[in-house]
């Protein structure tokens, strides 16, 4: 009868130890994939944080903001673009964004943040429209490297900076960062 | 019975002390613009120029609370200005303008702290150009303003334009007003005293300023008035805004300036960051009076 009641209270209390408790920190990252990753998804709206395949892209052009390819000739590697940056020969097939009516343009500006700085701004913070720079601004983010701070502005003008934490070359390879906005 | 009651009590503790929320690690984060109209780090700048930074701050997890300028000249330093703010959304992003003083080099210095305490700086700095840039001045040579019981005068400045309007013409205007003053007993004494929209006493004289979006922060250097460190021939003689600039003593400034008897030269700073000086034609001593100034203001 005791051991009963030991149990009977010692199971509430552990869960309420384990339900009380604070939660780890989720991982926001988000991870796009070169043209020719079978896997992860290369196409990403950063009003929904979400990635979608090309062929959900096509079916949704409007949302999609920044896009993932892998071009070694032109020292590109790993790069970040969007559908209106005018991408040719990369995306192949009836979905790829040349097809699309809607093509938003993300431009894109290498900042000199450091990632602990990076950590430090939080969404909506001013200092993420101000790191951005129209008159350098480009079209694509070229040669992504881990540990670079990329400025963007969207087309419907969301500013962003993203930090780049993985980076995997080649035709299949992908791309992680994390994205502040503003 | 006894021992499953403590049983029981010390479970609870264990529960307890086993989810302690630890206070968040976070850093703030202060960085200077550094687009071509902001003055870069190791730029040569002559005395008198303008030095113009551009702040963008992010809490790093809390409120930003605090903001404190430094200026480091040859060594010496200057708060310039130590701002207690709460911005918990959208982080800071602000222009701040100074002019080059006389120091070889100068080292300025940003400070922000969060509602963590945690703090973050950032610094530049501006060496001395060649011969000077002192800039040019508007004149106002009499503005009349009334005290506050006074139903005949304006009782609100514009130092940058020398107009004044009242309590009726004001509106609209309000983000143009800089200065009004008022009259009353302090420590004893009569003292004729100037004030301005965002000093929270100046309510006490001019409730309306309880009623407007833009309340400009005016900050006069008290200590130069009080102890008469310009003189009215001096202010007369002012042709460029060198004395202006250095008249003013930002270690001791204030958004009221008692004592602003008739004769005094009170050095203030507006917010938009224009240094200037008033002096004081006269200045009665009722409630019901009036105040006649004149005012030397960069462009």
């Amino acid at each position: 009868m005791k051991k009963v009641f030991a149990i009977l209270m010692l199971l509430p209390l552990m869960a309420a130890m384990i339900t009380g408790c604070e939660k780890e920190p989720e991982d926001l990252s988000i991870t796009l994939g070169a043209q020719s990753n079978p896997t992860v998804p290369g196409f990403y709206s950063v009003a929904q944080n979400k990635t979608y395949t090309m062929s959900q892209a096509a079916d949704n052009p409007g949302v999609i903001d920044i896009l993932c390819f892998y071009e070694a000739e032109t020292g590109n590697n790993i790069a970040l673009a969007s559908p209106g940056s005018g991408i040719r020969d990369i995306f192949t097939g009836d979905d790829m964004p040349d097809n699309w009516t809607i093509k938003n343009t993300t431009y894109f500006l290498q900042t000199t943040l450091t990632a602990d700085q990076f950590d430090s701004v939080q969404d909506g913070d001013a200092l993420i429209e101000t790191s951005f720079d129209s008159e350098n601004a480009r079209k694509k983010a070229k040669d992504v490297q881990v540990g670079q701070v990329w400025a963007f502005r969207t087309e419907d003008g969301t500013y962003g900076l993203l930090h780049a934490t993985a980076v995997e070359q080649g035709i299949n390879g992908t791309v992680t960062f994390l994205v502040r906005t503003k | 019975m006894l021992k499953r009651v403590q049983t029981i009590a010390l479970l609870f503790v264990l529960a307890a002390a086993g989810c302690v929320q630890e206070e968040p690690v976070t850093t703030p984060l202060v960085l200077l613009r550094s687009a071509s109209e902001f003055t870069a780090d190791g730029s040569v700048v002559a005395p008198g120029g303008s030095l113009r930074f551009g702040l963008s701050v992010s809490g790093g997890g809390g409120a930003i609370t605090n903001l404190v300028v430094r200026r480091i000249s040859d060594g010496v330093a200057v708060t310039e200005a130590d701002k207690g703010m709460y911005i918990s959304y959208g982080g800071l992003d602000t222009i701040l303008t100074y002019t080059r003083g006389y120091g070889q080099v100068e080292q300025w210095v940003f400070s922000v702290m969060n509602s963590y305490r945690d703090t973050a700086s950032v610094s530049l700095t501006v060496l001395k150009g060649a011969g000077s840039a002192w800039g040019e001045i508007d004149y106002h040579p009499s503005i009349r303003i009334g005290l506050q019981d006074n139903v005949n005068l304006p009782h609100f400045a514009d130092l940058h334009s020398g107009m004044a309007w009242d309590d009726a013409g004001v509106s609209g205007y309000e983000a143009e007003v800089d200065m009004s003053a008022f009259w009353y007993i302090t420590s004893g004494k009569s003292s004729p005293t100037l004030t301005c929209p965002a000093y929270s006493s100046a309510l006490t004289y001019y409730p309306l300023f309880g009623t407007w979006s833009v309340r400009n922060q005016t900050m006069y250097d008290y200590y130069t008035s009080d102890n008469d460190l310009i003189t009215p021939a001096q202010f007369d003689l002012a042709d460029n805004d060198s004395l202006l600039v250095n008249a003013y003593r930002p270690g001791s400034v204030s958004g009221q300036s008692k004592y602003a008897y008739t004769g005094k030269v009170v050095p203030f700073r507006t917010a938009d960051g224009k240094y200037g000086l008033i002096k004081v034609i006269y200045a009665d001593e009722t409630a019901e009076g009036g105040m006649e100034i004149a005012v030397k203001i960069q462009k």
